[in-house]
């Protein structure tokens, strides 16, 4: 299984195909405090990448992926930056680990 | 402010026309040159935008339709065919004038339309439609990529060409589609951002198989690559060009496409600066006397001291080298309105030409290149007018119907030498002669003792012109005295060669360095004198006994040419003598090697000669002044006034 619970952390590894956003929204809609950690991940599809960027989540760990890791990534830390500048209230307070970026 | 708009957009939109006018030039020689075509392209698109500035709507047509013809050759590779050159050619040249318009007028002049209409610049319906539709693509394009580019890490921007905004449709993962999988295919990538798209749900109520997602991305390949790793979903992607938009319009006016640094500075502040190099000179050469005293009261300081004085003349020589350097300008500068010119001239006159430019890449001081361009504009209207025969003329004496005109420029030593040869139908020794005589300039027997060289030197003389006619372009009376005047202005001198039928030659020698003169220290008599290093050909050491009488006076035979020897002392007024070994200075007069007998060679020395004023206006032998480090004053004289 590419999506891991593993205490307080979301371990994404491998390649991640679309089948993936669903148990990863599921998890991560659970204990909105989770991590997600993709260290070992492989290429995430979008539509995992897109459950990510709508957490808001904080993402740890370094994709062995090239594609991934130069640009999703950069992508997705740079995005959840001017979502969390955007939402402002209610949405932020909710993120634990938006105040410390 | 609109004044300041209109001077910047004279210096550079000519700076744009001279490379355009290079760039076709070397097509002309070779039609497919990629990088030619590049460049010609380039400077005409940046021309385009600069014109659109102002209300010059006939020039932005022309311009377009050319660059259109430039954009076609260079993307397809095919090269560009002679009449396309010429057509290039023709709205390089009519922008020019445009050019010329506005600084005279401030506006172009009635006519402008139909003027580019005949250049295949189109009329107002069909501008406007190919005005319009970049435009308003261009706004909806600007703000999604200005945002873009603002977000971006500079070091992404870098090299980046395209930019695009990739919308996948919300359906696309049912598809099986995977966008990331589809972007991670463009090529050379450099920046990725994701967005939350329009409609983009509260993570409560996430979908996790619909999309919102939107991708911006820069890539450094080309639009076609870009396009191709989108070509599935060909509708769902905006690209934009990165290089043209981002760049604001100031720096493209300025830079032209030249990738070196420039900086443009006022002539005075230069003058200034040459000023002070030359009292720098003076300063440093004040230093031998005071080493010289110091010599007899204490060794070790006049040791010192020169030390000293040795370190300073090597910086200032440094510094002088630095201050020339800056004042060098290609003299590409100011010939390269030269060819449109005679085009022009050519054209109103019914003749074919065709001047070709060599060597202008050679740099001489600003003062020197601007100063040729007025002769060289009249030695052309010249070799135009008299010299290229109507082609009729030519055809009859099997000469090709296009006259070829020559400019090259070259350096000699401390001159620069610029000859101007055409192929047309020389001038005649005799019929000079006759004009000669004629206007009553010499008597008969005067013009039959002169040799066909000094024949033709009497072109120069005052008010000399054997135009039967007086055409429209030499109707201002314009003749060879000026030229001669010009070149004694920069110091220099003119000479002629020709041969009936085949063509002249024109040769301009001037110093290169006007900032300070090489001098050649001479002494004649008791006295010290200073001769300028470019007028003087070769000094020689000979023997007494070589020195010969011819006639009523003296010559030599040096390099087995007999030459005439004079003394200088006594043309000073002052007695001559003679010495055992004879030193003589070799120069040229009247177009022939004199040789001066002197009485001793002093050093060479760089000096700033000032122009004779005062009481020494009135002498004619003395070109100016300059002062010795020891305090005295060294007359500079005027060979060529003491010998004639």
């Amino acid at each position: 299984m590419s999506v891991r619970l593993d205490g307080t952390t979301v371990h994404l590894e491998g390649d991640c195909p679309v089948e993936d956003a669903e148990p990863l929204l599921a998890l991560l809609l659970a204990d909105p405090a989770r991590a997600v950690s993709v260290e070992g991940a492989g290429r995430l599809h979008g539509a995992v990448v897109q459950v990510l960027l709508a957490a808001g989540v904080r993402v740890s760990g370094s994709s062995a992926h090239p594609f991934q890791r130069a640009h999703v990534l950069t992508a997705l830390v740079a995005g959840n930056e001017a979502g969390s500048r955007e939402a402002g209230g209610s949405d932020a307070a909710d993120r634990p680990g938006n105040s410390e970026r | 402010m609109m004044d300041e708009l209109l001077a910047q957009f004279l210096i550079e939109g000519r700076d744009l026309i001279a490379e355009a006018e290079g760039h076709l030039g070397l097509l002309a020689g070779s039609g497919n040159d990629p990088a030619a075509i590049d460049g010609a392209f380039r400077a005409v698109h940046t021309l385009k935008g600069s014109v659109a500035i102002f209300d010059m709507a006939p020039a932005e047509r022309v311009l377009h339709a050319a660059e259109d013809l430039l954009d076609t050759a260079r993307k397809s590779g095919a090269g560009l065919s002679s009449p396309a050159i010429a057509q290039l050619v023709a709205a390089v040249d009519q922008t020019a004038r445009w050019i010329d318009e506005m600084e005279a007028h401030g506006a172009l002049l009635p006519g402008a339309a139909e003027i580019a209409a005949g250049l295949g610049g189109g009329g107002a319906a069909a501008a406007a439609e190919v005005v319009a539709e970049p435009e308003a693509e261009a706004e909806a394009e600007a703000s999604w990529l200005g945002e873009l580019l603002a977000r971006v890490a500079a070091d992404a921007r870098d090299g980046a060409q395209v930019a695009f905004r990739y919308t996948p449709d919300p359906d696309c993962f049912f598809r099986g589609d995977d966008p990331l999988a589809i972007v991670e295919a463009v090529p050379e990538l450099a920046a990725l951002t994701l967005l939350r798209g329009e409609g983009w749900p509260d993570f409560a109520d996430w979908d996790p198989f619909r999309c919102h997602l939107v991708i911006e991305g820069l890539s450094r390949a080309g639009i076609d690559a870009v396009r191709g790793a989108f070509r599935l979903v060909p509708d769902q992607v905006a690209f934009a060009s990165v290089e043209a938009e981002a760049v604001p319009q100031s720096e493209t006016l300025g830079e032209a496409g030249a990738a070196s640094r420039v900086l443009r500075v006022e002539a005075g502040r230069l003058d200034r600066l040459a000023d002070g190099v030359g009292e720098l000179l003076v300063a440093a050469n004040s230093l031998t006397p005071l080493a010289e005293r110091a010599e007899a009261l204490d060794p070790a300081l006049a040791a010192g001291i020169r030390a000293a004085q040795a370190e300073v003349e090597r910086v200032v020589g440094e510094v002088h080298r630095s201050v020339s350097a800056v004042r060098q300008v290609p003299l590409a500068a100011s010939l390269r309105r030269l060819p449109r010119m005679a085009r022009e001239i050519a054209g109103g006159l019914g003749k074919a030409i065709r001047l070709e430019l060599r060597g202008e890449t050679i740099e001489a001081d600003k003062e020197v290149a601007d100063g040729l361009f007025e002769p060289l504009l009249h030695l052309l209207r010249n070799a135009i007018d008299h010299g290229i025969e109507p082609p009729e003329l030519r055809a009859a004496a099997g000469k090709p119907a296009e006259g070829v005109l020559a400019l090259t420029v070259a350096r000699q030593g401390a001159s620069l030498v610029v000859t101007l040869r055409d192929d047309g139908r020389g001038i005649d020794p005799h019929a000079i002669r006759a004009a000669a005589v004629g206007k009553g300039m010499l008597g008969p027997q005067e013009a039959a003792q002169l040799d066909d060289a000094a024949a033709l030197r009497l072109i120069f003389a005052a008010g000399f012109s054997t135009a039967a006619a007086v055409t429209d372009v030499s109707g201002r009376g314009v003749g060879m005295d000026v030229v001669q005047a010009a070149a004694e202005r920069m110091r220099g001198r003119i000479e002629v060669e020709s041969q009936v039928g085949a063509g002249t030659s024109f040769r301009l020698v001037v110093p290169l360095d006007a900032i300070t003169t090489r001098l050649l220290v001479v002494q004649a008599g008791a006295d010290r004198y200073g001769v300028r290093l470019d007028q003087i050909a070769e000094t020689a050491r000979v023997a007494s006994d070589r020195l010969v009488p011819l006639g009523l006076g003296t010559a030599c035979v040096l390099r087995d040419r007999t030459v005439p020897v004079l003394s200088l002392a006594a043309l000073l007024g002052g007695e001559a003598r003679r010495q055992a070994v004879a030193r003589l200075l070799v120069t040229q007069a009247a177009g022939a090697p004199l040789a001066l007998e002197v009485d001793g060679f002093g050093g060479r020395i760089d000096a700033v000669v000032r122009a004779k004023s005062g009481i020494l206006a009135g002498v004619r032998h003395v070109a100016g002044t300059t002062l010795l480090g020891d305090g005295g004053v060294l007359l500079v004289l005027d060979l060529p006034e003491l010998i004639g």
